[in-house]
């Protein structure tokens, strides 16, 4: 366990609508960032349970949605208050998850354009794919869906230029210069470069999905004989 | 006690009030697209305005009761009968067993509702009946309704249906009020003045998840993407290529175009009603007086 202390700098807050507020902290995209959204986004669900409808923290932002019948003006008032104080910012350093993906070419539906377009062997794509120590940054878009970062450059690959009406769940993926898994079964346009035979997101079991913000996750290859054998095995 | 659909209607979906407190794990809320006619739905029948009703779009089917009871329709016009007698609108009416209720085309906006004494009964998903289709869970079986299918609802008691409620609700799909966006600055005084002045029309393309509107085409004053951010509900996004889409029930949780406006919560129904073909202009509220018509329109329903 590891924990930092430090002054901390205000969020911008501003409606977003007339149901909602915006907080916006530095601009940009850090682990630094991260650790604020993290850290005053369950301070907030915390402190205002019955004023918050729900909220959606992203890399430096947190939308809050609020309940029914309190008011814009007053809760950023309450909340330009709680941001007046002082806060330590202390996170816990989460245990990295290990997720094991399949890469083979039944299931990687797109390695071969990846390869083209970083001009990296299948092999390369799966070295560095493996090497790398993500950080889900945050959940958003579907059910589950996990936003991470921290995938090597050489990897980056533009999205298909029309998206899948349906990716398989499990599909693990390169966007841009983001990688990620699709937890369900939905539409997505990233390049498709293994499965996990994994279920990431269970209906039952949302309180304590392992994708969840702030994990720690690196991803190892299996073969296609491993991949049949944990087949459906929830995380 | 079932419906049972002998005719499934273009889409008909179990809804309630939504699913809040998950967004955050990317669980859209959905919930019914127009909340203010399913509150007045199940009001008129005494219910609780978030039990679960039938939300009917376009054009509805066929089907049956094989239990007594009461329903309350509320929202667009769409004609509806039983045994060849057109049945009301925002009036309790009595079914019986064995009766098939038969609904057709709207005849206005885009959406009605059909509520039914003490609720229609599915498994709850996080407290909620409402489908949710991007992941194909919650309501029934997690879809629209199809042939055959037999949705319960609660036993109704003998009650007191409350006659004297009146609900003034514009549904005036010709102007939608929206408050500035969170990148209504990344938009220059002209693509503004057009967003604000010139019609858009609903497209074809339009679902519960998103709303797409065909107008003037508007471009950022810069070439940066936004970092993707959280997304509020009604939020006016630009694409890529210029075009407009009102984040709507369904929406995904995040994302990362531009957000010109956002539709005020007060006329949020009015979206609900939308349909593909409609034409409409947004017209200019600042967040003070979008706050006001917020509490007019929920005192609404607190008679």
């Amino acid at each position: 366990m590891d924990y930092q202390k430090e002054k901390v700098k205000s969020p911008s807050i501003t409606p977003a609508s007339d149901r909602s507020i915006m907080l916006r902290f530095e601009d940009g995209i850090s682990e630094y960032i991260h650790e604020h959204v993290f850290y005053f986004h369950s301070l907030l669900v915390k402190k205002f349970k019955k004023k918050i409808a729900n909220t959606s923290p992203a890399y430096n932002s947190i939308l809050i949605r609020l309940a029914d019948g309190v008011s814009v003006w007053r809760m950023i008032a309450k909340l330009k208050q709680l941001f007046e104080e002082e806060h330590e910012i202390s996170i816990e350093q989460k245990q990295t998850v290990k997720i094991p993906v399949c890469y083979d070419k039944e299931f990687a539906l797109d390695i071969d354009r990846v390869s083209k377009n970083t001009k990296l062997s299948t092999d390369e794509i799966i070295h560095l794919h493996t090497k790398g120590k993500y950080l889900v940054y945050f959940l958003g878009f579907s059910p589950g869906f996990p936003y991470i970062g921290g995938m090597d450059q050489k990897l980056e690959t533009p999205r298909l230029n029309s998206p899948r009406i349906e990716v398989m769940q499990g599909s693990v993926a390169i966007g841009g210069k983001q990688t990620g898994i699709y937890p369900i079964t939905s539409p997505g346009g990233w390049n498709i470069i293994g499965r996990t035979p994994l279920i990431l997101f269970d209906w039952n079991k949302i309180s304590n999905p392992i994708l969840q913000m702030g994990a720690r996750i690196q991803f190892y290859a299996i073969s296609h004989k491993e991949f049949s054998q944990h087949q459906g095995t929830l995380f | 006690m079932n419906l049972t659909v002998i005719k499934p209607g273009f889409q008909d979906l179990v809804q309630d009030l939504g699913r809040d407190g998950y967004t955050h794990l990317g669980i859209s809320p959905t919930g019914a697209a127009d909340k203010a006619s399913m509150k007045i739905a199940n009001l008129l029948l005494g219910n609780n305005v978030n039990d679960p009703v039938i939300e009917i779009t376009l054009f509805g089917g066929s089907y049956s009761f094989d239990c007594t009871t009461t329903v309350c329709f509320a929202g667009s016009h769409f004609p509806a009968s039983i045994k060849g007698k057109e049945i009301p609108f925002l009036k309790p009416v009595a079914v019986k067993q064995g009766d098939i209720l038969t609904i057709s085309g709207s005849t206005s906006g885009a959406r009605c509702y059909l509520a039914i004494q003490n609720g229609f009964n599915v498994a709850k998903l996080l407290e909620s009946s409402s489908t949710h289709l991007m992941s194909k869970s919650g309501g029934y079986r997690g879809r629209n309704l199809e042939l055959n299918d037999r949705i319960p609802f609660n036993k109704p008691e003998k009650r007191q249906f409350p006659l004297d409620l009146k609900f003034a609700i514009d549904y005036d799909r010709s102007v939608i009020r929206a408050t500035p966006g969170l990148q209504f600055n990344l938009f220059d005084k002209p693509y503004q003045e057009l967003f604000f002045g010139k019609e858009f029309t609903v497209s074809h393309q339009s679902n519960r998840m998103g709303i797409r509107i065909n107008g003037p085409k508007l471009q950022k004053n810069t070439s940066q993407d936004i970092i993707t951010e959280g997304l509020p509900l009604g939020a006016v996004q630009v694409t890529g290529s210029g075009d407009s889409i009102i984040t709507f029930v369904d929406h995904q949780t995040t994302g990362g175009y531009p957000k010109i406006a956002n539709v005020i919560a007060a006329d949020m129904h009015k979206v609900g009603q939308l349909r593909p073909g409609d034409s409409f202009t947004f017209e200019h509220i600042t967040m003070d007086k979008a706050e006001s018509l917020y509490q007019e329109h929920e005192a609404i329903f607190k008679q």
